[in-house]
């Protein structure tokens, strides 16, 4: 068939039925923007985070890192640099801090470089404003910040204008000297960092003398040699490792809400391709008689095969680019707000990268689906005989569906269910048949969303076979009508109520686990709170795993001083490189009520760990990371703390704590000794019974002074806060579950209105008949409600199954709290809404089609 | 002889009893030829239509068209066959929604790699000997249910098919208007040596036709022979399943 040809069937087609190609084009757009924008945000955390560390270290290969924020001796950089083998040490130093202008806050990596770092060639350092600062005080931001801040477009070294800067518990006003653009620094323009001179940055820190990090570049062949060298000079207390082992470890603490949001991601493009795959069912009877048709005039197998190729690549190629442009907004807003509980453990830029595999596997994915969906139709060139193909009894032409065929795919639909929960269980961290624990768990969990869908033709028969008698029997002449028509029209009927229960399917699974993993991180963080009535932290909201220390023997001799207080003890938090993972570290205060969170336990008895906690050399660990390391409960983990490494008996294993690469309790005492340290990065504080928490903060507030960048909140503000964070973090899931829902009343509605205007002849046939619109009516809206309570009671029943599979998955595999609650009310509300949505539309259009002319029904058939 | 059926049986299997469509019928119809093919409605007239055309496979018998056996036919010999050999024309032919009538009628030759302008230069002269010159360019529900008709026997006719099978083509039309289509088929049949089958309950149709001949019960008898009495009333057999058989 020539290539005319094709497109003038197609135009015909488009003429016709281009409601039912706009819906068909709408889920796939949908599918394909879904997994582009996921993907795209997920990649772009961490590789414009490389892109950010290559623009700075430039060509070094080696890095020698502290153990914890403060630091270790600068002076190791002279003798590093004098190894042989080295090219460059270039002394970093590195703290998270908060830029504040005029009621704007920005969370910041505030980095100290000098001379030294030009030398690695990286092509943000190159840039002559840098040499410029070395030796001034003052700061140099991207325009990333200087557009947070508002601060004016042009700035010079000699008028500079100042900002407040709060690092370490203190607060300085510093001056910006200059906003680098991407012209300057490249990417590093979308960075959220802001470059000093190295003495300037360790004055401001209080930590002069010290550093965090030495990049570090090699001459050729000699890299090896220098690695054995630097981990005999310093191995025994400093890390040394890949200049790029800060990236892994970002790639790793995203991972798992990366695998939340693929999963999510992958079972809402399923969804979207299956309201595709029902608005294709829609047309479909009419597509066969055309196909018969065809037949019948001599069009051969191979004709009909590259027609309907020709209509799905076109459609998926339209519908897959209107997918990435839809995903690529997506992805920038993504982009702009990277998840800020991440930025107070990892440097983050806002640089969004598509790599074009992304964009070509998203595209290609949207076109095969779309030809895989299309190729139903062709379904009937199996049977030779093409009047055959398409007719049964008690059913009109193109409707066919034997019961032997609604019974082959609800044992199908049986077979998935139990082939999920196997794959799902078995998925946890071995994975499946080659598959890794996630891949495997997103296919079985595609599988329980399949089986929606072919559960519906059986149980839609069961249906009707159960309410005919009973209809028979008390003499309920519209439904019995309605049933009739249902019957007649099998394929429209099934499209419909498999369009229900895809979108009833979604949105419980989907909402339902990530309603769990909310609950599970507000149960986690009111434990994590309870220890005190009053907390003093540094930094902003950012500073959620309160992980940034500060000098705080001041502050607890007045706070200790206060009537209100009956007791504040120092709680220590930081982050520890611990292979590729890069741990939370909680040391407790032996006085804490709950040194263990309660609600967090995986395995192990609460109250003996917290014994043996309080007691030391015990800890508490995430299940994922005591399974990464391959030990567990009364097993031995070793860390490599800054006196050394330290090994710890495990009392008890938890959740990941809300943070990915999991956590580390321990007791306040062992973290000090270990970590060599008296700096909290908080302090917990009890009132006396009968005081007023707010009252209490704002005498500890004054207390502190002005000039301090500690911040004083109640636990109830503070739980709020966590509970914003929490909901923050999870925002693509959010954005996820909420796309869903809309999508399903949408596809309900648009198949519903589909569905009703394909109606309008055989009604107005009914009309010649004598049936009053009125009764018409009630029998759309029987037909309507039975279609709906199929869809929707199949949809709640297996996606209440896949939400409890989905959670179990994610406890299991990336660690999450995810407490299982069966959401009797989310599945409710779901219901009500598609099934609202899907009867306002039958009821309104319905009344017109009801009332549609007698004449309509004279036209042929 | 352009078609020949020999013994051709075709019975449907139902829950509770075995209906004997086409119930070994011979007939043969030769170049130039029209044949009409009367019977009550469930007397199997359309089944034995589609097997003719190759659409539904006999249990037993033998059909040749033009000598070949076109129970030998490859799935892609039966298009083939149905596309240059055969015209079918269906009780209720399906028209492209959104197409005018030129282009419906012109439907088939798009098969073949003929440009869409040649195929309705090849289809126009149909219509407007079957009264649809005007009509060209109207979309299918703009036409009337006669109007439709025609223009699916023009799609049949449109490749210049050797023979021509006809389910009921005048069903639809008028007295007037119907045994003029009648009348042009009998003469397109001369013209062209097209052999003509077709079905009808017209009673225009006998006199038009060369021959005529009676399907009852599945059996077939010459015309005006009433044959043996259906005992108890026959029930009607489906052409296929869940169509009306007639």
């Amino acid at each position: 068939m020539s290539p005319g040809t094709l497109i003038w069937f197609y135009r015909r087609r488009l003429r016709v039925h281009w409601m039912q190609e706009l819906l068909a084009a709408l889920g796939i757009a949908i599918g394909v923007a879904l997994v582009f924008a996921v993907q795209v945000a997920n990649s772009s955390i961490t590789d414009s985070a490389h892109q950010m560390l290559r623009a700075i270290v430039g060509d070094a290969t080696l890095q020698v890192a502290g153990r914890d924020p403060r630091g270790f001796d600068a002076r190791v950089a002279e003798q590093v640099g004098a190894l042989p083998g080295v090219a460059t040490a270039a002394p970093i130093v590195e703290q998270r801090a908060t830029l504040v202008r005029d009621g704007h806050r920005v969370p910041i990596d505030l980095v100290g470089l000098d001379a030294r770092i030009t030398a690695l060639g990286g092509s943000a350092t190159r840039s002559f404003l840098l040499g410029a600062l070395v030796g001034q005080r003052g700061m140099l931001v991207p325009s990333s910040i200087a557009g947070a801040l508002r601060l004016p477009p042009t700035l010079s070294p000699d008028a500079p204008t100042h900002v407040t800067l709060d690092v370490r518990g203190q607060r300085f006003a510093i001056p910006v000297r200059a906003v680098v653009t991407a012209h300057d620094i490249g990417s590093l323009a979308d960075a959220f960092i802001g470059v000093t001179s190295l003495d300037y940055a360790q004055r401001l820190a209080g930590l002069p003398g010290r550093v965090t990090r030495i990049a570090v570049s090699v001459r050729p062949g000699a890299e090896a040699a220098v690695r054995r060298e630097l981990t005999r000079l310093v191995g025994a207390r400093l890390t040394v490792a890949p200049v790029d082992s800060e990236v892994h470890a970002l790639e790793q603490a995203v991972t798992p809400n990366d695998q939340a949001t693929g999963l999510f991601a992958a079972i809402s493009a399923l969804v979207g391709l299956l309201f595709t795959f029902n608005a294709m069912l829609l047309t479909m009877p009419e597509r066969r008689r055309a196909i018969a048709e065809l037949r019948i005039q001599g069009y051969g197998s191979g004709h009909v095969v590259s027609l309907v190729a020709f209509q799905a690549l076109v459609l998926g190629a339209v519908a897959s680019s209107v997918g990435l442009g839809l995903g690529d907004l997506l992805s920038r807003a993504a982009a702009q707000s990277p998840p800020s509980y991440l930025s107070f453990a990892f440097p983050l830029g806002t640089h969004r990268v598509v790599p074009l595999s992304t964009l070509a596997s998203a595209w290609l994915g949207g076109l095969v689906v779309t030809c895989v969906v299309a190729s139903s139709a062709l379904l009937d060139l199996r049977n030779p005989h093409p009047t055959e193909a398409i007719s049964t009894p008690n059913a009109e032409p193109g409707h066919a569906l034997s019961s032997r065929i609604a019974m082959w795919l609800g044992i199908a639909a049986g077979a998935l269910v139990l082939l999920a929960t196997i794959v799902v269980a078995r998925s946890r961290s071995s994975g499946v048949a080659g598959l890794s624990g996630t891949q495997a768990a997103t296919i079985g969990l595609l599988g329980i969303t399949l089986a929606a869908v072919l559960a519906v033709p059986a149980a839609f028969r069961a249906t009707l076979r159960m309410l005919e008698p009973f209809a028979r029997r008390l003499r309920m002449n519209s439904l019995v009508l309605a049933l009739r028509a249902l019957r007649a029209t099998s394929i429209r009927s099934l499209a419909l109520a498999a369009t229900g229960a895809v979108a009833v399917f979604g949105s419980v699974a989907i909402e339902g686990d990530h309603r769990d993993l909310v609950n599970g991180l507000d149960r986690n963080f009111a434990d994590y709170l309870a220890a005190g009535d009053l907390w003093l932290t540094t930094g902003g909201d950012e500073n959620s795993l309160t992980t940034q220390s500060f000098p705080a023997a001041a502050a607890l001799r007045r706070i200790r001083a206060l009537p209100a207080v009956a007791s504040a003890r120092p709680y220590y938090g930081s982050m520890l490189d611990v292979g590729e993972r890069r741990v939370w570290i909680i040391g407790r205060p032996p006085q804490d009520r709950d040194v263990v969170p309660p609600t967090q336990l995986d395995q192990g008895n609460l109250a003996t760990a917290s014994e043996l906690i309080r007691r030391g050399g015990w800890v508490a660990v995430s299940r994922v990371l005591a399974d990464a390391l391959g030990t567990g409960v009364d097993g031995r983990i070793s860390l490599p703390t800054p006196s050394g490494v330290r090994t710890y008996r495990i009392a008890a294993t938890l959740t990941n704590l809300g943070w990915g690469p999991g956590a580390v309790v321990l007791n306040a005492n062992d973290y000090r000794r270990a970590w060599l340290t008296d700096d909290p990065s908080a302090i917990e504080v009890t009132l006396r019974p009968g005081t007023a928490p707010a009252a209490a903060r704002r005498a500890v507030q004054a207390t502190l002074g002005s000039r301090t960048a500690l911040r004083v909140q109640t636990y109830a503000q503070r739980d709020r806060q966590f509970e914003v964070l929490a909901r923050q973090g999870l925002a693509r899931l959010s954005q996820i579950s909420a796309l869903l829902l809309i999508a399903a009343a949408l596809a309900m509605a648009a198949a519903m209105g589909a569905a009703i205007w394909q109606r309008r002849v055989p009604l107005a046939r009914m009309r010649i008949d004598g049936f009053e619109p009125a009764r018409l009516w009630m029998t759309l809206m029987v037909e309507a409600a039975v279609v709906l309570a199929v869809g929707c009671v199949i949809g709640a029943t297996v996606g209440t199954y896949g939400h409890l599979l989905g959670g179990r998955w994610l406890t299991s595999s990336t660690g999450y709290p995810v407490p299982f609650a069966i959401g009797w009310l989310s599945a409710a509300t779901t219901c009500v809404l598609v099934g609202a949505g899907a009867l306002a539309v039958t009821t309104i259009p319905g009344a017109f089609a009801a009332n549609a002319s007698p004449r309509l029904g004279l036209q042929e058939p | 002889m352009t078609l020949r059926l020999d013994d051709v049986v075709k019975h449907y299997r139902g829950p509770s009893e075995t209906v004997r469509a086409v119930d070994g019928v011979t007939l043969a119809v030769g170049r130039g030829e029209m044949v009409a093919l009367y019977g009550p409605s469930g007397s199997g007239k359309t089944t034995l239509l589609l097997i003719a055309a190759g659409l539904i496979a006999p249990d037993a018998g033998v059909v040749t068209v033009e000598g070949r056996d076109v129970g030998s036919l490859s799935r892609k010999e039966s298009a083939r066959y149905r596309r240059e050999v055969i015209g079918v024309v269906l009780q209720h032919s399906h028209m492209m929604a959104g197409v005018p009538a030129i282009e419906n009628a012109a439907l088939k030759l798009l098969a073949s790699p003929v440009p869409l302008l040649q195929a309705k230069r090849r289809a126009r002269p149909w219509l407007r000997r079957l009264g649809l010159d005007r009509q060209g360019d109207q979309l299918p529900h703009q036409l009337s249910g006669g109007e439709r008709q025609r223009v699916a026997v023009a799609r049949a006719l449109a490749n210049d098919p050797v023979l021509l099978l006809a389910d009921e083509p005048t069903g639809s039309l008028d007295s007037q208007r119907g045994r003029s289509v009648l009348e042009l088929l009998h003469r397109i049949a001369h013209e062209r040596g097209m052999a003509i089958l077709l079905a009808t309950h017209d009673p225009h149709a006998a006199e038009i036709a060369d021959r005529a001949v009676v399907l009852r019960d599945g059996k077939l008898h010459p015309h005006g022979d009433q044959g043996p009495a259906a005992p108890g009333g026959s029930a009607p057999a489906p052409a296929f399943p869940g169509s009306d058989p007639s």
